[in-house]
């Protein structure tokens, strides 16, 4: 049992505030630089609140840059490639939440071995393959990598999902006549969507965030996802940066709100062996 | 028919996986038995193992090892540290607003590691940066320091951000595991007349033993593996100060345009993984039972 003493209480309250500072700080930098006019930013000592707030960085990114394209592409690609691996991960997650067969065990510890796969060592098979394939520079070569790479995990999470739905409701489907198929897409599917939007969630911040493939396989402006659009202003010219924090601000934006929906599922999904990053 | 269905539903998955995961994982290893240029993909002669001994005299190799080390050790305890002191913190206290500051406290998690190291790099700033400033008006320095530009401060500087990303998961991991820790227990040990100090290293402490047994072993490979944000911080600069091996990997590819190497390099990195894990899971005594299934 837990006596809260008050100097305890004055404790854990510092040590609170201070997590809370820790984690919010860089993030409110990042707004308020992409809000601060440019003059103000380089002037020292720094100014912590903007006095004169102005758009103007989100004007540039959005007037003077490929950053709208960059968006669309991005979008694009994470929705796709999460839906396929929504797909995927269904079917999967499905028969090794149901079904008791040969090769489970194996087909289970395989998925939680490609969680510990360096993911770095295959960018150069994975480019020569995509070379072969013809795909180097589309986005498609960028869907196939980041379904791939989000499988094993989204699979397991599903498996989770279905094993938290009693099988007899299916059951009683195929008694009315429902056939297996049926019966996954009508009973347990719906039964499980809260699991099935935070899936598709995980995956689409994975492919969201994802730089090192993209960069490698993409070389043209117009196939650029927001990172790789991102990441070219750093290299290319001086980094203006209350462009590059708008930009940053804009890229973050629909983490954000897809991480405020899943977090709570998130400790779930972590303990069943996840290492996303 | 009904004994095939779970591999059916399970077919798609199963070619995927085998298709863009473990073939190129196993491609690896014949690439770095081959010279492989970018620009000259049809003139790959094979080698054998010539390039594993170039590694060994490679002085960057060894260097990146030594900062691979460094960058996984020191960014790993203070997760594991300030992580674990997060959980406590919010498994004992009962405040209102708990789940909204979870959630904020948890956020740094979506942040993607591009963005991470372009906030990071500007906080760092040598010139205009927010840590500098903060320095200077608390007197700790009286002269700016460029955190991003120095050996010495490099590959710290990536450390700092990285030590902000990763708290989070280790406080959801052990908050997690303390949250299923049955308040019986600590009644019990409350009866029989326990210390906070001991019902902590005889309760808590073994009861949260294999939820960071695994977490840590999960982190330690994740971080090893991941390159993009000291790509994006420091680019392994100056002069390779902060780069690590996964990094060596990808610029081997990226900047260098050698396969070949680069494939013998992430060989290395592979059997260092594999090589940690087994001494890890033996120094633990852990053993993956089912529960971690």
């Amino acid at each position: 049992m837990i006596r809260t003493h008050p100097l305890r209480r004055l404790l854990q309250v510092t040590g609170l505030c201070a997590f809370f500072l820790f984690a919010v700080f860089p993030v409110y930098w990042m707004v308020v630089t992409s809000i601060t006019p440019e003059k103000d930013l380089f002037v020292w000592p720094l100014k912590y609140f903007p006095s004169a707030p102005t758009l103007e960085h989100y004007a540039a990114a959005f007037l003077r840059t490929d950053i709208p394209r960059f968006f669309t592409n991005s979008i694009m690609v994470a929705s796709l490639a999460s839906a396929c691996t929504l797909t995927v991960s269904v079917m999967g997650g499905y028969a090794l939440a149901r079904y008791r067969f040969r090769g489970r065990k194996v087909t289970l510890l395989m998925f939680l071995a490609t969680q510990m796969m360096p993911v770095v060592v295959l960018i150069v098979p994975l480019f020569i393959i995509f070379r072969m394939l013809g795909l180097l520079n589309t986005l498609y070569s960028l869907m196939i990598v980041y379904t791939v790479l989000n499988i094993p995990f989204c699979t397991l999470m599903m498996q989770g999902f279905f094993a938290g739905v009693p099988s007899e409701l299916e059951e009683a489907a195929m008694v009315d006549g429902c056939n297996r198929m049926g019966a996954i897409l009508r009973v347990a599917v719906p039964l499980t969507r809260p699991g099935l939007i935070a899936t598709f969630l995980f995956a689409f911040i994975g492919a969201w965030n994802e730089l090192l493939f993209a960069v490698m396989f993409l070389n043209s402006e117009s196939t650029f996802t927001l990172p790789v659009g991102l990441y070219n202003f750093i290299s290319k010219y001086d980094i203006h940066w209350g462009r590059m924090m708008a930009g940053a601000t804009l890229a973050l934006l629909p983490a954000l709100a897809v991480f405020a929906f899943v977090q709570r599922y998130m400790v779930r999904g972590l303990a069943l062996g996840a290492v996303k990053g | 028919m009904k004994r095939a269905e779970p591999y059916l539903l399970l077919t798609p998955a199963y070619l995927l996986i085998a298709g863009f995961l473990f073939y190129p994982m196993a491609t690896v290893f014949l690439l770095s038995l081959r010279e492989y240029q970018l620009m000259d993909p049809l003139n790959t002669p094979f080698v054998g193992l010539d390039q594993y001994a170039a590694m060994a005299g490679d002085e960057y190799f060894w260097r990146s090892l030594w900062n691979s080390v460094v960058w996984v050790v020191v960014s790993l305890f203070f997760q594991f540290l300030l992580g674990f002191c997060l959980a406590l913190l919010l498994n004992s206290t009962r405040f209102w607003g708990r789940g909204i500051f979870q959630a904020v406290v948890f956020a740094p998690w979506a942040v993607s590691g591009f963005l991470i190291a372009i906030i990071w790099a500007w906080l760092l700033n040598g010139e205009f940066g927010l840590v500098n400033d903060l320095l200077i008006r608390t007197g700790l320095v009286d002269q700016k320091i460029g955190f991003l530009s120095r050996g010495e401060t490099a590959l710290l500087s990536c450390v700092l951000a990285n030590i902000w990303f990763g708290v989070t998961f280790f406080a959801v991991m052990l908050f997690a595991a303390l949250q299923a820790i049955p308040p019986s227990l600590y009644e019990a040990a409350d009866m029989d007349g326990a210390t906070a100090w001991q019902s902590f290293w005889r309760v808590t402490a073994p009861m949260v033993k294999p939820a960071i047994v695994i977490t840590v072993l999960l982190r330690a490979i994740w971080i090893f593996n991941w390159a993009d944000l000291i790509w994006v911080m420091t680019g392994g600069g100056p002069a390779g100060a902060s780069r690590t091996l996964s990094l060596y990997v990808f610029q081997k590819a990226f900047l260098g345009l050698d396969f070949g190497y680069s494939a013998a390099l992430g060989v290395a990195l592979t059997v260092v993984s594999l090589v940690f894990t087994a001494v890890f899971l033996r120094a633990t005594r852990f053993y993956g039972d089912e529960a971690a299934l």
